[in-house]
This record gives C-alpha cells, structure tokens and sequence, in this order.
C-alpha cells in the first residue's frame, strides 16, 4: 500500500470517528455522556500514567450547569 | 362614631338613577383618552372580523408561500451553481480515491444538497418575522381558537403549534404555558405535525423534481403545493386533536384570554437579526450533524470496499427495508436515505444526493444536481408518496426525545411515535396506490 492510499485511508477513518462521536454526541447526549465518565475515571485512576490522566482529564465531561434549558434543534448539550 | 364613608350623598336618588347621573356629569366633565389606537380599530374591524379575517390570513399564508419560490430561485440558482464549481474542482484537483469520492460524492454533494435550501428558508422566515413584529399573529391566534375549540385544542396552543413551524423541539417545550394537562398532551402529540422548517428542503427537492414550474392563473403551481402540504399538515392536526377529544370523557373547553398588542411596523433591523439566528441554526446542523451522517452514509455505502453499491452494507440494509417502503412505491435507495433522516429531516436531501453520487456510473451524472436525477429515476406517484410520508412520519429522534422530557411518559411517547409512523405508512400507501391506478405509476 503506498503512502498517499494509506494516508487516505487515515483521514478517512478520523472523518468517520469524528462523525460518530457528533451523532452520539447529538443524538444520544446521555449515553455519550456516561460513556465519556466510565472511560475518563479508569484513566484517572491511581497510578495511571501521567499521559492517561491528562487524557482522562480532556474526556471527562463538563459538569451540567443549566441543561434543562437547552432547546431547539441546535440541542446544546 | 365616624359617618359610613360610602354613605349615599344624593337624596332621592338610587340604582340605576344614581350610575346615570354619575354617567352623564362625566361625559360633561371628563374627555376620556381612547384605550385603543384608531388605526388599530380600524384594522382590527377587518382582520378580526370571523369571515373577512380569516380570508385575509389565508391570503396572508397563500402569499408567503408563493414568496418562498418566487424570491428564493436566483438565490438558490447561485447556491447550486457555486456547489456544482466547487465538486468539479475539488474533483479535479484531487487524485481519483476514496479521498476523492468522500469529498466529492459525500461532503459536496451531500452538505451542497442541503444548503443550496438556505434562501427559501430565509424568505419564509422573513415573512414570519414580519407578522410576529406587526403584532398580527396574536390575532391569528384570536381568529383560530374557536376552530381550534371545535377540534379539541384551546387558543393557548397556537403559541407552541406555530413555534413548530420552525421547529417542534421549541414548540413541544412552548406547551409548559398551557395549564390544562388535557390540553397540553393534545398540543404536544399534534406538534409534530405542524411543518418544521427541517421539511422544506426535503418538500422543495420532491417539487422541484415533480411539479412543473409553472402558473396557473396568477399563482405558481410550486408554490401552490407547498401551501397544500403546510395546510395538510394544520389540517391533520386539527383531525388529529379532534379524534382524541372525542375519546376523552372530559369535553369541557378552556376559554382565551389574550392581550393584542397595537399595530406596527416591523423593525428592519429585527429582522434581519432573526434571520441571521435562523441561518447561523441551520448553518450549525449542516456542519455538525448533516455533514457527519453524510460522511457515515458514504462509508457505509463504500464498505466492503471495492463491491458495487446495492452490495455494500447500506446497499444491504436498504434492500431488507425495501421488503417494508415497497408497497409504498419506495425503493432501496430510498430506504436507505430514510434511516439518517431519523437524526434530522433535511439529512434525507443529503443522503439521496450521496447515494446517486456514489452509484453514478460517471462523474458527469454525479455532478448533476439532484432533482432532474431523481425525476428521471422516480415515477411521479412515488414522489407523491415520499411527499406525504413526510407530512407525517416522526423522522426526528429529537422531538421524540422532548416528549418523553416533557411528559415523563414512555407510554405516550411510543403513542406519539406509532400513531404518526402508522399515519405515514397509510397515508402514503393510499396515495401511491391512488397516483398509481390513476396512471402516474
């Protein structure tokens, strides 16, 4: 496989990740959002590498403020 | 003791006799300021009068929907023109590969399909902004609540019905001012029949493929149509809340009460701040959750690789579903484009655009615009079928979602969702049946 196919192959599978992760995110913001809490405190557990817990830290999910007022089809969450 | 200090001062006078003297000296001494504006009496005379009022606000809905073809066409033309530029030398530029087809057959020609709609979205939206600023629509409201009485609904729903018409998320959350338990539920499972502006794409794409732009007397034909299915839409509501009024036991109704607001002018500026919300929304879905659907679709129309697209895995999954849309005159592809569209309406536009892209055998077919492809490849009853399974089929996880949120209630969320799914399926059955047997098969 040369470079350029693979290199293809690379951006295309980030695009189909990326719009998996938005559908979820979009669709089922409840479910992402425990998914995202499940995996970011396994990473930030004790003893973790210092790699792990920094992305732990950038998967967990923000702490819900004010989301029963987000409405519209531009949902906020 | 001190005196009653409401005691009676005139001697001999009581009653009636008193209220009229009291009456006269008044309008002797005192000139009373109008509570009302002349020029909104005089308004008000014709445009709330039950017959001439009610002409006037269909004639008032008849115009915006003329509107939306007339004035959004060159706009639309540019779009289009601009999308078709952009493939053909994104085409070009790239090296033939799956990079190549995602960007051209998927991300153009899928998110390009979409937003070639923003015009007519604007225009109709102008024209509801206008109306909300001249203080017309709380009339509207005034005007439709006995008619809204007589299916089951109360006045107080025409706030969250006509908030629907941009979207029934906002709309089903509008419901909250209705006290009336009874008339809230009515209002929230009717509010996906009202036409959000998710449909309009999919509407104009089917009318511009199978009505013919032309006029008939004053009007144009296209326009006429899409005021029939806006009307559809008020109509099977109205059927809807009618039916269930019926089964309920309590028939009692809740009377309005309603401040009209004055005429005015509406405020070009607010305007086109309203307008530049409603773009920047519509603008977010196509660069978030229409272009990663698009970019989903294309894969799975693409893998396993190098088989043909009816053996690709959306190939696959639209054939099983075939077995289902076929009575309805749909078919795989089709199918296949109805199941991102759960995730948003205007996503049927870009999956169709997606699916011919892909299967077009060449890149000139696959550059063309989506209307003359489907027009050529789709007989008319089922362009009429697909017309009058989106007037009612619930294709919107979302608002599925906020009736579940605002009733706390799975029961009459699945309610929601088979009644109007069983709508569609019958409704576009006998309509394909009927196109069919009438010789538009």
């Amino acid at each position: 496989m040369d470079a350029w196919l693979l290199t293809q192959y690379v951006v295309i599978g980030l695009a189909v990740l990326g719009s998996v992760a938005v559908v979820m995110r979009k669709q089922f913001p409840d479910a992402t959002r425990r998914l995202r809490i499940v995996i970011a405190l396994r990473l930030l557990g004790k003893g973790e590498a210092p790699w792990r817990q920094s992305l732990g830290r950038r998967i967990a999910p923000t702490p819900r403020t004010n989301a029963a007022n987000c409405s519209g089809c531009d949902n906020c969450d | 003791m001190a005196a009653a200090p409401h005691a009676p001062r005139v001697v001999g006078m009581e009653g009636a006799n008193l209220h009229d003297e009291v009456h006269r000296l008044l309008t002797l001494a005192v000139t009373m300021p109008r509570r009302t504006a002349a020029i909104d009496d005089a308004l008000d005379r014709w445009l709330l009068h039950p017959l001439f009022g009610l002409l006037a606000l269909g004639l008032v809905m008849f115009l915006i929907f003329q509107a939306v073809y007339a004035w959004a066409t060159p706009m639309m033309d540019g779009i289009e023109a601009a999308t078709g530029w952009l493939g053909a030398n994104v085409g070009a530029a790239l090296p033939a590969g799956p990079l190549n087809s995602l960007l051209v057959d998927g991300v153009i020609a899928g998110v390009g399909g979409v937003i070639v709609f923003l015009p007519q979205i604007l225009v109709l939206f102008a024209f509801i902004l206008a109306l909300e600023e001249s203080g017309y629509l709380p009339r509207a409201a005034f005007l439709l609540d006995r008619m809204m009485a007589t299916a089951g609904l109360s006045g107080r729903s025409f706030i969250p019905l006509l908030s629907s018409f941009a979207c029934a998320i906002p709309g089903i959350m509008a419901t909250r001012s209705i006290q009336d338990p009874r008339d809230r539920l009515a209002t929230i499972l009717v509010a996906p029949l009202m036409t959000c502006s998710a449909r309009l794409p999919v509407y104009a794409l089917l009318i511009g493929a199978f009505i013919p732009a032309r006029d008939v007397g004053w009007f144009n034909l296209q326009g006429l149509v899409l005021f029939a299915l806006y009307a559809a839409g008020i109509l099977s509501a109205l059927l809807v809340s009618w039916v269930m009024k019926k089964w309920r036991r309590d028939h009692s109704e809740h009377p309005l009460l309603l401040e009209l607001p004055s005429y005015r002018m509406p405020q070009l500026r607010d305007i086109a701040i309203g307008l530049w919300e409603r773009a920047v929304i519509f603008l977010k879905r196509v660069g978030g959750i229409i272009l990663a659907l698009t970019i989903l679709l294309w894969f799975l129309l693409n893998i396993p690789a190098g088989v043909g697209i009816e053996d690709s895995l959306a190939g696959r999954l639209g054939r099983a579903l075939e077995v289902v849309f076929r009575p309805l005159g749909f078919d795989w592809r089709i199918s296949i484009a109805l199941i991102p569209t759960m995730a948003a309406r205007e996503v049927m536009v870009a999956s169709l655009a997606t699916v011919y892209a892909v299967a077009a055998s060449s890149e000139a077919v696959a550059s063309q615009a989506l209307s003359p492809l489907i027009a050529q490849d789709w007989s008319l009853a089922t362009g009429l079928s697909l017309l009058v399974w989106f007037i009612y089929a619930p294709q919107c996880i979302s608002t599925l979602a906020t009736i579940k949120r605002e009733t706390h209630s799975w029961k009459q969320t699945g309610f929601a969702t088979l009644y109007l799914f069983a709508l569609a399926y019958l409704a576009s059955l006998i309509t394909y049946r009927s196109a069919v047997a009438l010789g538009a098969g």
